[in-house]
């Protein structure tokens, strides 16, 4: 049985564009043009248990929408959706029991006071037994380093351990559903390590399905075996992140460095030139190529050092996004 | 389902909030002060020009405690939390309730009471200090039945007000920008409520017009059952018609927002 089935899903949402200036502000006072926004076009995916997925899509592309929809926080225009044997936005208590949403971006932390209250006021609320509750805060708070700070008011908490606290509460009633959305934005790279440690092994220790939406594509490479990318509220890819690349036929970079400057027309016949400074130059070509490429320019060259590489996966992600726009 | 634990924990989490913001009650209540203070000015001007001991049926004395006991019940009774509320709608705050087992609807009004449970206190006090020394100089005659009733109209009063003030608020699903919308709709509620003067400066048709409005039942009802301008037989019919308004904005509190959740756009993120 399918965790998530979703098919078709579409949501648009009508807003007003206004142009700068005082003229335009008062012609809108009278009359607004409303247009239509499809931030999600029937998108189609299903999730099986204990996946993590991470999701990716360029700003705007639907991902949090998506997210919303599968929370049951919005309503779609159209299309289906199942989740945990729920439709999600008929927001069912016994289904808001199975999941949590953490937000990067959002506080569901109460501002005045201790983390320790919402967290208890999250027991409360999912109805967690007494020891439970006791043994969880214990563990997630160790994990993630935090048990000093569990009486000090949120707003007084640093970023990077205000989100540590907003995944204790969010896990406090251990769900086997966790949406995460950008949940190591603006953190520095100890934090981001760290929680991306720790979403691993709650993924791996109670077999909990990870959603996950991030622009840091280490979040996605170290957590996810799958990924989903959308952008324009279309679906792109579905699979493998490592196997991205393949979409745009075998590419291969190579690093070059030599011992006293090249021209750049010089390098031109042998590929793409990513980058030259004349000691320095990165190429881009077909696999095919690479025996024959690389024997000339060792040959030809004062080089000093070379690499060959995969091309990022980055880079195979913009070309995907670009190609989606040119159509 | 342990939901009474729930209600306890989001019940203390609101006094706590009401103590960690305690010089902003003080302040409040200075500012309630003033207007009492410019009231006085204007009724003991009005009443010495006028050559009259009673106007609009009320003695000088009487019209005093009115302003006096109406400034402290409205200010009891204030909402203060629309801000909040349009502040969620506007910038998805909600989201955090919606996608848990709770109702942000019991949610508020727990916590509302909760932030109130203080205030409920020291104002008894200063409603203590009041009564004692307005029947010392025979303005009041104390009864105990009254005492309770006025005790039990308050938190109706409490009640009715922000089940109003939760209707209002849902019209932060429809208006972006609102903070002058409240400051309007609360001044002109507070009047309508005979938070300013007694209703009786309004003359009869209006008093009359007013009687089948929720507002008076709110602050008029309640000082006057305490004051003893409302009669006695009055005073249960008054008690069972704020029980009415009540059950009336319970019902359509829920259904304002029932149709305003529909087109909550969860904006943001």
């Amino acid at each position: 049985m399918d965790f998530i089935r979703v098919r078709e899903l579409h949501k648009s949402f009508v807003y007003y564009r206004k142009e700068a200036g005082l003229r335009n502000s008062l012609k809108n006072l009278f009359a607004r043009k409303s247009l239509l926004r499809e931030a999600v076009k029937s998108v189609s995916f299903d999730i099986g248990p204990g996946e993590c997925v991470g999701f990716l899509g360029p700003n705007g592309a639907g991902k949090t929408t998506t997210l919303k929809m599968l929370s049951g926080i919005l309503y779609p225009t159209s299309g289906e959706a199942n989740v945990l044997g729920y439709v999600p936005w008929e927001r069912k208590n016994e289904f808001k029991r199975l999941f949590s949403i953490v937000m990067g971006q959002k506080n569901q932390l109460w501002w005045d006071l201790p983390a320790s209250e919402s967290i208890y006021l999250n027991k409360c609320i999912y109805d967690v037994d007494d020891d439970l509750y006791r043994r969880n805060l214990a563990e997630l708070s160790e994990m993630l380093d935090v048990q000093d700070l569990l009486n000090v008011q949120v707003r007084r908490l640093s970023l990077g351990e205000r989100m540590k606290m907003e995944l204790i509460a969010a896990l406090i009633h251990q769900p086997r559903l966790l949406y995460l959305d950008e949940p190591t934005i603006g953190l520095d790279f100890p934090s981001q390590k760290k929680v991306r440690e720790f979403l691993k092994y709650y993924n791996e220790q109670f077999g909990a399905t990870i959603l996950l939406t991030s622009h840091y594509m280490k979040d996605v490479e170290d957590l996810c075996k799958r990924t989903i990318i959308i952008n324009q509220g279309s679906l792109l890819y579905d699979g493998d992140l490592h196997k991205i690349n393949d979409l745009f036929g075998e590419q291969k970079i190579i690093r070059l460095q030599f011992s006293e400057p090249v021209a750049e027309q010089m390098l031109a016949k042998f590929g793409k030139i990513v980058s030259t400074d004349g000691y320095n130059a990165v190429l881009e070509l077909p696999k095919y190529r690479l025996k024959e490429v690389s024997r000339v320019v060792l040959d030809s060259f004062p080089i000093v050092d070379w690499t060959i590489e995969d091309v990022p996966i980055e880079e195979g992600i913009s070309m995907l996004y670009r190609k989606e726009s040119a159509v | 389902m342990n939901r009474r634990r729930l209600y306890s924990a989001v019940f203390s989490m609101g006094v706590q909030h009401s103590m960690e913001y305690r010089f902003h009650f003080f302040l409040s209540l200075l500012g309630a002060a003033f207007p009492i203070l410019v009231q006085y000015f204007i009724w003991t001007a009005v009443y010495r020009n006028s050559g009259q001991t009673a106007l609009f049926s009320y003695s000088y004395g009487q019209i005093i405690l009115y302003t006096i006991l109406a400034g402290l019940v409205s200010k009891l009774i204030a909402t203060q939390f629309e801000h909040q509320i349009a502040d969620d709608i506007k910038n998805g705050g909600l989201n955090k309730y919606l996608i848990k087992p709770v109702s942000y609807f019991s949610y508020r009004l727990i916590s509302f009471f909760g932030q109130k449970a203080i205030y409920y206190g020291i104002t008894a006090l200063l409603l203590a200090g009041i009564i004692w020394f307005a029947s010392a100089g025979d303005l009041l005659e104390l009864q105990a039945v009254r005492l309770i009733l006025f005790a039990i109209t308050l938190w109706g009063a409490l009640l009715l007000n922000f089940l109003i003030a939760y209707c209002i608020c849902a019209s932060a699903f429809y208006l972006h920008e609102i903070s002058y919308f409240f400051l309007i709709t609360s001044l002109l509620i507070n009047i309508l409520s005979g938070g300013m003067f007694p209703l009786e400066i309004f003359g009869e048709t209006v008093v009359k017009g007013l009687q089948y409005t929720p507002f008076p039942y709110t602050i008029y009802f309640p000082v006057n059952v305490l004051s003893g301008k409302t009669q006695a037989a009055a005073m249960y019919q008054g008690l069972l018609i704020q029980c009415g308004w009540i059950l009336l904005f319970l019902w359509l509190s829920r259904l304002t927002w029932r149709i305003a959740m529909k087109k909550y756009s969860a904006v943001g993120g």
